[in-house]
């Protein structure tokens, strides 16, 4: 029976289904390897680095694209441009073909409508921690790694180096609270630890969903609008089966697929579709912010140093 | 009571405790150096290893919150193993608290939250991580001072029973004897509590184990996380190292198989004994509440039949691989000074997600050893993270040997063979039983490296709670959780039946004859 490996730094309960549709559907036996949420992403992507001599894996399918990016300039991607490909996000897909995005996550602000009201709270992400809520009753995630790292080297792309420096340094002065990770920080926000938090979209979603006396911002920025990242999809340099590995990619890419991510609650923002709903009505537009993939990628070196001295020292 | 003999090597084969003792340094040692040879060591890395500003205040936190739950779990093990100890018709609440040690620390998280959940009582925080830990911890406790008590001679409880009263002869006879006992207990706490990052990470809180993780997770630097476990390993293995020495100066017996104290139920008693149901009756109806009845667990169970086959094989092939190598390290660490136990502890306390990263690189070649990818890699991560585990027991379990025994064993004139078959492994099994089961416990919840070197297509019972946990409690994490501490009472209860009955073969047998 042919069969197909995947490394999916996605939540395995969105992802799952989508790997036993595709074995149903094409009789291509899939070998999942998931990560954890306390890995953060980094667990695969440093375990597809380190088998780079003798690939294990056919297919990466990452929640984000700046580990993938990593990736291709550890030389551990091999190209490939799918056919269809109906989701397929251009702006921040490889140009080479290493790897090709899709979908999407928003960044928003979750708010604890017992604690605050979120009709006050200003959707701004640069006046995090400067009012109405204290910084004490705010929390956002480590920005070291996953959604949050690049949340943080898009910032750095679009407002400059220093900018984006001082407003993590204002942050992590002001007294936020800095939990490991996004779910950590809904979590925070659901039990009323915290009155607001920033966090991704499908987490907010699954908050709303579990009738938590949450609601969602967009979180933009200034006059641009919420950040989105996209999943990326690419194929692995060497696979053990090339074929089916590409047959996997054409399948998580087409519509079908994508219209079921948005249903699960794991996709937020499409390149075909309205799929902010489950945000609610209050959320705001999604017009996504402007950003330019490779400006992203190329400073996330510097970013990690600079934030690593801000919040692990 | 003449001091602790160690088995005669006169005529055993030398080379073979050797290979053991170079299986044991290849298996926990080979993938972390491997991954040192790799990489050059840097200034900036080196400084990793002294922590300052956030990094000292977390180890700082660590530090306290391993000193408290070795405190709160040492005293409360005290508690529960003087009940155990004085009230030999408990003897089932001994199986029950050898299965409770095989279930990983975040399903007492999942267990005693939502029973705080139940009565409106808040459960968040130090606190909370105190009492999780605690509670996850204590079996291991109770365990080793059941064992500690179960040596003291009879006759020193009897003496002091006759000049005063019976909880006088307790606080003034045994539990002085038992006070290195009761260190050793500590330290494993400590040693056990300074490396889970599992608990605080749910409970939103940071420790110097999590911080090493967060590290590593940012910048994929090997050097540096390791440099930055640096501390951990010297504070916990300098625990560890300290209550084996205490242990060492001690004169051990064998279990004498025989209570010195008078029949009947006292309150401390009943307090110990109630405290350790409770231990085991909170989580499973706690989980049990949670989860959706009957039909649901049993659907629970067949569903993740993959992961329980990959987690109890794993574990339980763990468990046996260790004995040998583990054997061999107790051996030849009798007569040597407690310090190198830091070699043999290190192991513990090496960040798991870099101990897997150290396995790949060093089964993830293109010769016949190429075993990354294969089901054999689960295996050697719970070897390369517990090895010293099983050998920390083993060493142990040698001290209480009964020299008498030896002596006689020596006067046989049966070939070397003969006397080792038959004399010295029924001694040493009991011991060896219950450093396997110690390894199988911990081994079946383990989480960092397994994530780095499962194969693909297959995931153990930890990773898949683990990652349905972070989305909240559930029926579906409940039942997986309650799947996972009925295999842990199976095999618990089969571990403490097998040990039980050789231990009176053992020793019964052989004092009638002595």
């Amino acid at each position: 029976m042919p069969s197909v490996v995947v490394y999916a730094s996605i939540d395995q309960v969105y992802s799952e289904p989508v790997l036993r549709d595709f074995e149903r559907r094409t009789g291509v036996r899939v070998l999942p390897v998931y990560d954890v949420e306390a890995a953060k992403t980094t667990g695969l992507v440093n375990r597809l680095a380190a088998e780079k001599a003798r690939p294990v894996a056919d297919v990466f399918w990452n929640g984000e694209f700046a580990q993938t990016a990593l990736l291709r300039n550890q030389g551990v991607l091999a190209p490939y441009r799918a056919s269809g490909a109906a989701s397929a996000r251009t702006e921040c897909s490889d140009p080479s073909g290493f790897w090709t995005c899709f979908g999407g996550r928003a960044r928003v602000l979750l708010v604890n409508t017992r604690l605050a009201d979120e009709r006050v709270i200003p959707a701004d992400v640069l006046r995090l921690g400067q009012g109405p809520v204290e910084a004490k009753l705010t929390a956002l995630a480590l920005p070291l790694f996953g959604t949050s790292f690049t949340h943080a080297a898009a910032l750095y792309a679009a407002l400059g180096d220093g900018p984006a420096r001082s407003f993590y340094e204002g942050l992590a002065g002001s007294g936020v609270r800095v939990a490991e990770g996004n779910a950590a920080v809904r979590r925070l926000v659901e039990k009323g630890e915290a009155a607001l938090g920033l966090t991704d979209s499908d987490d907010a979603c699954a908050s709303i969903a579990s009738g938590a006396p949450v609601r969602a911002i967009l979180a933009d920025h200034g006059a641009s609008g919420p950040l989105v990242i996209p999943n990326s999809v690419a194929l692995i340099a060497g696979a053990p089966h090339p074929e089916q590995g590409k047959q996997f990619i054409d399948y998580l890419l087409s519509a079908e697929v994508e219209d079921r991510l948005i249903e699960a609650g794991w996709v937020q923002s499409s390149v075909r579709r309205d799929a902010a709903g489950c945000l609610g009505p209050g959320a705001g537009p999604m017009r996504p912010m402007q950003v330019d993939g490779a400006a992203v990628v190329g400073r996330m070196d510097r970013v990690r140093k600079e934030l690593g001295g801000i919040f692990m020292k | 009571m003449s001091a602790p003999m160690s088995l005669p090597s006169g005529d055993r084969p030398a080379m073979l405790r050797w290979l053991g003792v170079a299986c044991f340094a290849a298996l926990t040692a080979g993938p972390v150096l491997l991954l040192a040879w790799d990489t050059a060591w840097a200034g900036d890395a080196l400084a990793m290893a002294l922590p300052s500003g956030r990094r000292l205040s977390l180890l700082w936190s660590s530090v306290a919150l391993g000193a408290a739950v070795a405190l709160g779990g040492t005293v409360a093990g005290m508690v529960c193993a003087v009940a155990l100890w004085r009230q030999p018709r408990a003897r089932v609440l001994r199986w029950v608290a050898l299965a409770m040690a095989a279930s990983p620390p975040y399903v007492h998280y999942l267990a005693w939250s939502g029973f705080a959940r139940t009565f409106g009582v808040p459960f968040e925080g130090w606190p909370a991580i105190w009492w999780v830990q605690t509670a996850s911890f204590l079996p291991f406790g109770v365990l080793l001072l059941l064992a500690a008590f179960e040596t003291l001679d009879p006759g020193l409880i009897e003496a002091g029973r006759m000049a005063r009263p019976e909880h006088e002869a307790l606080l003034r006879v045994a539990l002085p004897l038992a006070a290195p006992a009761a260190a050793a207990c500590g330290g494993l706490l400590f040693l056990l509590s300074v490396t889970d990052y599992s608990v605080p990470a749910l409970l939103q809180r940071s420790v110097y184990a999590l911080a090493i993780f967060s590290e590593y997770s940012a910048g994929g630097d090997v050097r540096r996380a390791f440099a930055m476990s640096l501390p951990l390993i010297v504070l916990s293995c300098g625990a560890a190292a300290a209550a084996n020495g205490m242990l060492r100066g001690e004169v051990f017996t064998p279990a004498w198989g025989v209570s010195p104290w008078s029949r009947g139920p006292r309150v401390a008693d009943r307090i110990g004994l109630a405290l350790l149901a409770l231990h085991a009756l909170v989580p499973l109806v706690s989980l049990a509440a949670d989860a959706a009845g009957w039909s649901a667990l049993a659907r629970a169970a067949f569903d993740s039949r993959r992961e329980i086959g990959l987690t109890m094989g794993t574990a339980a092939a763990a468990a046996v691989l260790s004995l040998g190598p583990g054997w061999a390290v107790a051996r030849s660490m009798e007569r040597t000074p407690s310090l190198l136990w830091l070699l043999v502890l290190a192991p513990l306390v090496v960040p798991p997600p870099v101990a897997g990263l150290g396995l790949i690189r060093m089964w993830n070649g293109t010769s016949a050893f190429a075993l990354h990818g294969t089901l054999a890699m689960p295996v050697l991560a719970l070897l390369a993270r517990f090895l010293p585990v099983a050998a920390l027991g083993i060493a142990a379990h040698l001290r209480r040997i009964d020299p008498l025994l030896l002596d006689a064993a020596r006067l046989q004139q049966a070939p070397g063979w003969k006397i080792r078959l038959r004399i010295h492994l029924p001694l040493v099994l009991p011991g060896a039983m219950a450093a396997a089961f110690f390894v199988f416990a911990l081994g079946a919840g383990e989480l960092g490296a397994t994530l780095m070197i499962a194969p693909p297509g297959y995931q153990t019972l930890s990773v898949r709670i683990f990652n349905y946990l972070h989305y909240g409690s559930s029926p579906a994490v409940a039942n997986l959780c309650l799947v996972l501490m009925a295999l842990g009472l199976a095999a618990g209860g089969a571990a403490a039946w097998v040990a039980e009955r050789w231990s009176r073969i053992a020793g019964t047998e052989w004092r009638a004859r002595a």
